[in-house]
């Protein structure tokens, strides 16, 4: 073994990786490695910086150096320049700065010859109804590629678009007339745009005649004519800027604002959009023996909280102790409000009037609350599963015990038990940041198993959540933005009532975050009453 | 993402030129920054195209930046975001990381820029004590444009053994950084 715990062969693939000749087998292998070994990750990236390090001092020596060598012995090795030459940071700033400049100045301006060169348009064309062109001639049809810096028009109609590298989707309406300045910026004289901007396209930014709007969040409509523009935060926010360099302003999810023709600000107005996540509320207090059994707990209302600041987490601490037995030792909740008995409908969407219903209230809404669902279920099919999800703010899975799943908001408890977890920001869910979490996978029988699911809110009344499974190597269909639609984690069919309702929720995530699920009858981990548990991971 | 620096955080918000703050604060960051953006490309060369990428989307996005202390966390996000850019660019045809992998890696890397800007600093004295051969052998196979396959064919030796040579560099240096910076990982 060599140092770290890391074997010579575990060395040997971190050195190949960097020197980018590793084979498909090796890569596997050190995939692997990198997953589940923390200390082979931290060697990875100081070995990365040895690199780095050597690519700066080359980059500072290596003509000088070169020369001399290649001149002192003729069977010495030559830098041969192949590939292309390394910009330096001058130029590229240089370059930046022109780009810039072009952007400010260049309004409107028809492309100009360099649109030529690049040989992939930097957004494709989804769907077209009413006609389209470009720069006033080419017909657009859907598939069709837009380029930098060309002009699309509409007179009626509607008009998707994906931008390629950026991510960015686009629903625009005639009449529409707008310049698809780059990869990250449009220039809009005429019509309404609607975007979401994945995590990778943020600082996408939208140009009207006064007023720029840059993205820094999920998704916006700008609006413009001749008689100023408008926008509304659909999720996110924006910074909002004057094309004459006064001071940004920020706007939050669910504010509006229109500008006249000079960038006045005529109007601006504030709402809460995230509580328009759709709420799944039948049948959470219809217990039945199909479905996992469980309750809410929160402080009663005579509890005195010494919370400090409102994300501070009481309740998660509170069942850490209840967590780190395994699920055995109640002890904790002995002080607790609970709700009435509940059944397991999965987790999914607005969870913001849970307390309410379910019969919690009255507790001290400021110490938050969790539920707790708690059984012996038997997975649909042998194999290797991992769970997806998010919550605002605690989502917790355990099997037989042991936590395998964090999906959990950064101000839970729950982070302190460190559950491994992988963050997609690409796959976006429900509004978070990090995108959907994903547990390492697990592999199971199909014996029955001991199932435990903790998931709540922090403080307040703002509370969401998504909890979904995968089976690997099970195909699935997938959203545009490439996000399977894992199924819903489910412990019992979805009544009609559930089924509607979770539809409505699917519309709401596929328009506004582009994230979806989907609920399929073969995966739903049927309780069973059997006190048996097998789980090989 | 919290600022991680215990120090060199000198740059404050002012009211200078942006570009000009913008490439002052670059400049005070790249060496890190190229060395975060490293341990996610397989490729030595797609460093300068992803770090080109990440200075421009920098720059755009500069005017969001509130606190210039943030720079260097606030450009690993931007980085984080280019990384996995170019691996879905790339994933069609080479041999790319996982992006969960990626992700992992740039995340645990983004709370690390005060060991990185360490470790930098450790390696000027480390690759001092390197003997001139092997020091100018790293040099030129790490100049921009080099192909091992060249340098193999004129030094007459094969691809494989300069390769061993290198990871020898490699490690040698990386026992060194790591006897200086105490937490580096060794």
């Amino acid at each position: 073994m060599t140092s770290n715990n890391l074997t010579e062969n575990d060395e040997d693939l971190l050195h190949r990786y960097l020197d980018g000749v590793l084979t498909r087998s090796e890569l596997e292998s050190l995939e692997q490695l990198l997953r589940s070994n923390a200390d082979a990750r931290a060697q990875l990236r100081s070995l990365a910086t040895i690199d780095a390090k050597w690519q700066q001092v080359a980059m500072n020596e290596s003509s000088t150096l070169i020369s001399d060598a290649c001149s002192r012995t003729q069977d010495r090795f030559e830098a041969t320049r192949q590939r292309r030459l390394s910009i330096p940071l001058w130029a590229s700033l240089i370059a930046i700065a022109a780009s810039m400049a072009i952007a400010a100045f260049g309004w409107f301006l028809p492309g100009n010859d360099s649109t030529a060169q690049i040989e992939t348009g930097i957004a494709r064309v989804i769907r077209v109804e009413g006609q389209a062109t470009v720069d006033g001639g080419r017909p657009l049809s859907q598939g069709a590629d837009l380029f930098s810096g060309e002009v699309l028009s509409m007179s009626n109609g509607l008009i998707e678009l994906a931008f390629r590298d950026s991510g960015v989707h686009v629903i625009a309406t005639a009449p529409l007339k707008v310049k698809l300045d780059s990869d990250q910026r449009m220039s809009l004289a005429n019509g309404q745009v609607k975007l979401v901007v994945p995590p990778q396209g943020i600082g996408f930014v939208v140009d009207t005649e006064k007023r720029r709007f840059i993205d820094l969040g999920t998704s916006f409509v700008v609006t413009a004519n001749s008689l100023g523009s408008e926008v509304l935060v659909l999720d996110g926010k924006i910074s909002v800027e004057s094309t004459n360099h006064e001071p940004a302003s920020l706007m939050n999810e669910g504010e509006f604002a229109k500008f006249d023709q000079n960038g006045r600000i005529k109007k601006r107005t504030a709402s809460r959009l995230s509580l328009a996540l759709p709420e799944v509320s039948a049948a959470a207090t219809n217990v039945n023996t199909r479905s996992l059994a469980g309750f809410a707990v929160g402080y009663s209302p005579s509890a005195e909280l010494n919370k400090k600041h409102i994300k501070e987490d009481l309740i998660g601490s509170q069942l850490l102790p209840l967590i780190q037995s395994g699920f055995q030792d109640t002890g904790c909740l002995q002080a607790l409000h609970k709700s009435e008995p509940l059944s397991f409908r999965g987790i999914a969407g607005a969870y913001h009037d849970f307390p309410q219903r379910t019969g919690l209230e009255p507790y001290t809404e400021s110490g938050g609350w969790l539920s707790w669902y708690h059984g012996n279920v038997v997975p649909p099919r042998s194999g290797r599963y991992r769970f997806w999800g998010y919550a605002d703010n605690h989502l917790m899975v355990a099997i037989n015990g042991m936590p395998v799943f964090e999906g959990s908001r950064r101000d839970s408890s729950f982070k302190k038990l460190g559950i491994s977890r992988t963050d997609n920001p690409a796959l976006p869910c429900l509004i978070a940041p990090a995108g959907f979490a994903c547990s390492d996978w697990i592999e199971v029988t199909d014996q029955p198993l001991q199932l435990d699911i903790l998931f709540g809110e922090v403080g307040g009344r703002i509370t969401s959540g998504l909890l979904l499974i995968e089976r690997e190597g099970e195909n699935y269909e997938e959203t545009f933005w490439g996000q399977p639609k894992w199924p819903l984690f489910l412990t019992e069919s979805p009544t009609p009532g559930e089924t509607s309702e979770l539809n409505r929720l699917l519309v709401h995530l596929e328009e506004k975050t582009m994230g979806s699920f989907s609920i399929a009858e073969d995966a739903i981990w049927k309780v069973q009453e059997q006190k048996a548990s097998n789980t090989n991971e | 993402m919290r600022d991680t620096r215990k120090q060199g955080s000198t740059v404050k918000n002012d009211s200078t030129d942006p570009h000009e703050t913008f490439l002052r604060l670059w400049m005070q960051h790249e060496p890190e920054l190229r060395a975060f953006v490293r341990s996610c490309c397989p490729k030595a060369q797609e460093v300068d195209d992803v770090m080109q990428e990440v200075s421009v989307a920098a720059l755009r996005k500069f005017s969001t930046l509130d606190n210039h202390a943030a720079f260097g966390p606030w450009s690993c996000l931007i980085a984080r975001y280019e990384l996995l850019s170019a691996r879905r660019r790339h994933a069609r045809d080479r041999l790319v990381l996982s992006e969960d992998i990626i992700a992992m890696l740039a995340d645990e890397g983004a709370r690390e820029l005060d060991l990185r800007r360490e470790q930098l600093q450790a390696l000027d004295q480390c690759i001092k004590k390197l003997t001139p051969d092997r020091r100018e052998l790293a040099i030129t196979a790490y100049s921009a444009g080099t192909t091992i396959r060249e340098m193999a064919r004129r030094m007459k030796k094969t691809e494989g053994s300069l390769y061993q040579m290198l990871a020898r560099i490699r490690t040698e240096l990386h026992r060194c950084v790591s006897r200086k910076v105490p937490g580096a990982s060794a």
